[in-house]
């Protein structure tokens, strides 16, 4: 069953076939959207809305863009959404995300786990529009141009933030990947 | 380490370099023991990010996003219905308003009357035939 077919039976009135439409993209959501947020409660409730978003607008969906494609712009403006009001709230109260970057074991580099948090937290001190071209061009792994489209800026600002956001987060990780 | 060939570095994982820009890259690649450890850094941070991705929600995610789809619905099923509802009750209220109002009329109307007289109830005045003959003689006499 193709996802139009999904989509059509969905707009027919079968709610549940939604259903399989999430399975099929939740984890490209999930990725976006923990890539941005980091694992957290805030993550599950942008997911929820990306998807509940994407129902309300089905009949809009003409099936120009791919649904992973679509869904995926979806997620990343409401987690830049979610950070600015983060932002928002961190300057009434003070945040975590001042504080240095957390080693989660003696010697990370072995431990796949804790590489796997160090290079989350790592993403999360990088600033929100250099971190979404992080989760859409490697994370997502998708190409400089189609970031460029879902983030709407031009293909160099897509370029060289990248290059930025690589260089900072070398910076950062660069001592605990020593020896690798 | 020279700025420049670090740009081209870089963009060499996300960009198609020029055929010249690729063959001096190369070539600073085989000189330089420096630039090719940068090269391996880039690629293993590149590669720790791809392979950090967490890529589900919690167990419940999708049961949570179908509960909240059934709740719109029913809310939205909810709204007609209340509209309706409402609509109903208003018209109940106003036809036995109606209707009472009505009663009044008629009951005021046997009682003055000692009939049921629709010009009184519409309030129309009331004029009986020999008036209206008596009016039409007077206007032709002027």
């Amino acid at each position: 069953m193709t996802d139009q077919h999904i989509i059509s039976a969905v707009l027919s009135g079968e709610t549940e076939a939604f259903r399989e439409l999430m399975k099929r993209y939740e984890s490209r959501v999930a990725a976006t959207v923990i890539g941005m947020l980091g694992k957290c409660q805030e993550a599950e409730d942008v997911g929820q809305e990306t998807f509940i978003r994407f129902y309300n607008n089905l009949a809009n969906f003409r099936g120009e863009a791919r649904v992973a494609t679509y869904l995926t712009r979806i997620a990343i403006n409401l987690s830049l959404n979610e950070l600015k009001r983060r932002k928002r709230r961190s300057l009434f109260f003070w945040s975590e995300s001042d504080t240095d970057l957390e080693i989660p074991d003696q010697n990370p580099v072995k431990d796949y786990t804790g590489e796997k948090e160090l290079v989350q937290q790592a993403i999360q001190k990088l600033e929100p529009n250099f971190r979404s071209v992080v989760v859409l061009r490697l994370i997502d792994g998708l190409s400089t141009e189609e970031t460029a489209s879902i983030l709407n800026v031009p293909l160099g600002t897509v370029l060289s933030r990248l290059a930025r956001a690589q260089k900072k987060l070398k910076k950062i990780l660069a001592p605990y990947m020593e020896g690798r | 380490m020279n700025e420049k060939v670090l740009d081209l570095l870089y963009r060499s994982f996300d960009e198609e370099l020029s055929a010249a820009e690729r063959k001096y890259l190369n070539e600073m690649l085989h000189k330089s023991k420096k630039l090719r450890s940068e090269q391996q850094k880039i690629k293993l941070i590149r590669d720790s990010i791809a392979e950090s991705v967490e890529q589900s929600f919690s167990p419940t995610f999708s049961e949570q996003v179908m509960a909240r789809l059934r709740m719109k619905k029913q809310k939205q099923t909810n709204g007609i219905e209340d509209f309706l509802d409402s609509l109903w009750w208003a018209f109940k209220r106003l036809a036995l308003a109606g209707s009472i109002v009505t009663l009044l009329f008629i009951g005021l109307s046997v009682i003055q009357k000692g009939k049921i007289s629709i010009d009184s109830l519409l309030a129309l005045p009331q004029v009986n035939l020999e008036e209206t003959l008596e009016l039409t003689v007077l206007t032709e006499g002027n």
